[in-house]
């Protein structure tokens, strides 16, 4: 594969939808620093699904909370549609690891909060919100607390709210990480429809390389701490991707067996 | 226990809302502990609960009626239980009587101390310097004897009602307000973050994650707190007043009226465990979602 070959989705002219440049971070420790980010620099475009690879503990939720405007970095920038955003909340829509629903709201209010947040009235947000839950197999569980979902329900219920902020810009960190390996499976099928329906910008964290090629427009691949990027690897797999065909295709192959192999590099 | 779960139907027959798009992956999983059953097996754990200690009660006071009557004790010295009761049916005009007056301090100072400890837990929550300033009086506080006070408090504020509530206050706000403070440093520094993301300021992050996730504290705190404030309402009746269940005690006392001194103090005990019981109803209809996440954590430990 050619590095920085540009996927079929974005357009080669427009900035990009959201870029990190040359960040670099480091956290203070007992007796000294802890390098977690070195130059590192991603992009996504208008669109595009871009998944970030790499073995644990690389930074890659670091570089997450950066591009969510929760932590300044050290070193580089944030730009948004050209505009620098280092250290500024509000841009991008974050998703973490944890589904981090708020235990005392139902399911409806969790996910309305993302619009009760943007000033919109307790009672649109619901109506708005509700609206959405057929689609994210909610429907019925509108007034359930979160404690009595499957952790697949929950995780779709986080997405819902991630969405309902509005943004162009989705950041999901790990978004399936806790699920098991049939609901994963339903889950990622199930995000390509609702990514092709929404028409937003993903950028996602995993350790999954199957589930990386499988989503993804390019797959950046991480190095383990400090992270460092590896390479940036197109997926030109046709879309829509059936989740079956998709990861048993000899293309899929190829390129899963580059990624293991850039992983493995560094590895040993 | 088996005894606390009683009447709880088993997953299986529970209906379980259905959804097109969900594919049920999680085959078993436990329980639903809402939905329509979750009330008839509320009370059926409830009202088995009430069994042990009613008959602990029983017992206690057969055997007491037994050894007053073998033993000859005079009534003066210990009455017997039929004695106290004869006492409450003869004196029930001058209990009553005496019960309104002592509820309303009772209640009165009990809810001006969840105002003042609620009130001083946010103050020392949103302030350092303030709870480098107040919190450690307010610990400081809890070691001087208010019950010694109480004719002081009756010397300078006179002998109407705001003295005993100010004296039932200071007796009940402690609880309330150190459990509302390790509420609020409780809450989980990820919520924060995401609600920060989605565009939360300083007060929605209180209103929306600090206090919700501090209720379930406070609510802890509010239920050892009512237990104080009858008592209070009894030292501050006790320092000066001309009515009330303390007032009536003190009287009875001095006359060495012993059967209507104890019908006196069953009445305040009635007293304490039905505002004990209306603060955890009020507990249950204010955090339902803790309820039903406790109740899920008793049954599946460490889910996730």
């Amino acid at each position: 594969m050619v590095r920085g070959q540009l996927s079929a989705v974005g357009s080669p002219t427009a900035l990009p939808n959201v870029a990190a440049e040359r960040i670099s971070h480091a956290f203070q420790v007992e007796g000294g620093w802890l390098p977690v980010l070195e130059e590192v620099s991603v992009e996504a475009r208008a669109g595009e699904i871009i998944a970030i690879v790499g073995p644990s503990g690389c930074g890659k939720s670091t570089l997450f909370t950066v591009l969510a405007g929760l932590l300044a970095p050290e070193e580089g920038r944030v730009t948004a549609d050209g505009r620098e955003i280092t250290g500024r909340l509000g841009f991008t829509a974050y998703m973490p690891q944890k589904d981090l629903l708020l235990p005392w709201k139902t399911i409806l209010d969790n996910a309305a909060i993302a619009l009760e947040l943007r000033g919109v009235s307790r009672r649109d947000a619901r109506t708005e919100a509700a609206a959405w839950f057929p689609r994210f197999g909610l429907a019925g569980f509108e007034r359930h607390y979160p404690a009595t979902l499957s952790g697949g329900m929950r995780q779709r219920a986080a997405l819902l709210r991630t969405i309902l902020t509005g943004r162009d810009v989705l950041l999901l960190d790990e978004p399936f990480g806790a699920l098991d390996a049939l609901t994963r499976a339903d889950m990622q099928a199930w995000l390509l429809d609702i990514w092709a329906e929404v028409g937003k910008t993903i950028l996602l964290v995993t350790h999954d390389v199957d589930e990386a090629i499988y989503l993804a427009d390019r797959v950046y691949v991480m190095s383990p701490r400090p992270g460092r990027i590896l390479c940036d690897l197109p997926i030109d797999l046709p879309r829509p991707r059936d989740h079956d065909t998709a990861v048993t295709s000899p293309a899929f192959t190829a390129l899963k067996i580059e990624v293991l192999r850039t992983l493995k590099s560094r590895d040993t | 226990m088996n005894l606390f779960r009683r009447g709880r139907p088993s997953s299986a027959a529970r209906p379980t809302p259905s959804s097109q798009n969900v594919r049920q992956t999680r085959a078993g999983g436990p329980p639903r502990t809402d939905g329509p059953y979750a009330n008839s097996s509320w009370l059926m754990a409830h009202g088995s609960r009430l069994v042990p200690p009613a008959l602990i009660l029983t017992l206690a006071v057969v055997a007491w009626q037994v050894y007053v009557t073998a033993a000859r004790v005079p009534d003066f010295i210990l009455p017997s239980p039929s004695g106290i009761w004869r006492s409450f049916v003869d004196q029930h005009d001058l209990l009553i009587q005496n019960t309104w007056p002592t509820v309303k301090i009772a209640l009165g100072g009990y809810l001006l101390a969840v105002a003042v400890g609620l009130i001083l837990a946010v103050a020392i929550h949103s302030f350092r310097w303030l709870e480098l300033a107040l919190y450690p009086l307010v610990i400081g506080s809890q070691a001087v004897p208010f019950v010694a006070f109480a004719p002081v408090l009756v010397i300078i504020f006179g002998y109407d009602l705001a003295p005993k509530l100010i004296i039932v206050c200071l007796i009940c706000f402690f609880p309330i307000t150190v459990n509302a403070v390790d509420g609020f440093k409780s809450v989980d520094p990820d919520l924060i973050a995401l609600m920060r993301t989605l565009g939360a300021g300083r007060w929605r992050l209180f209103r929306e994650i600090a206090w919700p996730t501090a209720l379930p504290l406070i609510f802890s705190g509010a239920r050892v707190a009512v237990t104080y404030c009858v008592v209070g309402a009894i030292f501050a009746e006790w320092s000066g007043a001309s009515e009330g269940l303390g007032w009536l005690l003190r009287q009875e006392t001095s006359q060495f009226e012993t059967g209507v001194i104890f019908a006196d103090a069953a009445v305040l005990a009635i007293l304490g465990i039905a505002l004990f019981a209306a603060v955890g109803l009020l507990e249950r209809l204010f955090l339902p979602w803790y309820h039903i996440e406790r109740r899920r954590g008793a049954l599946s430990r460490g889910r996730r």
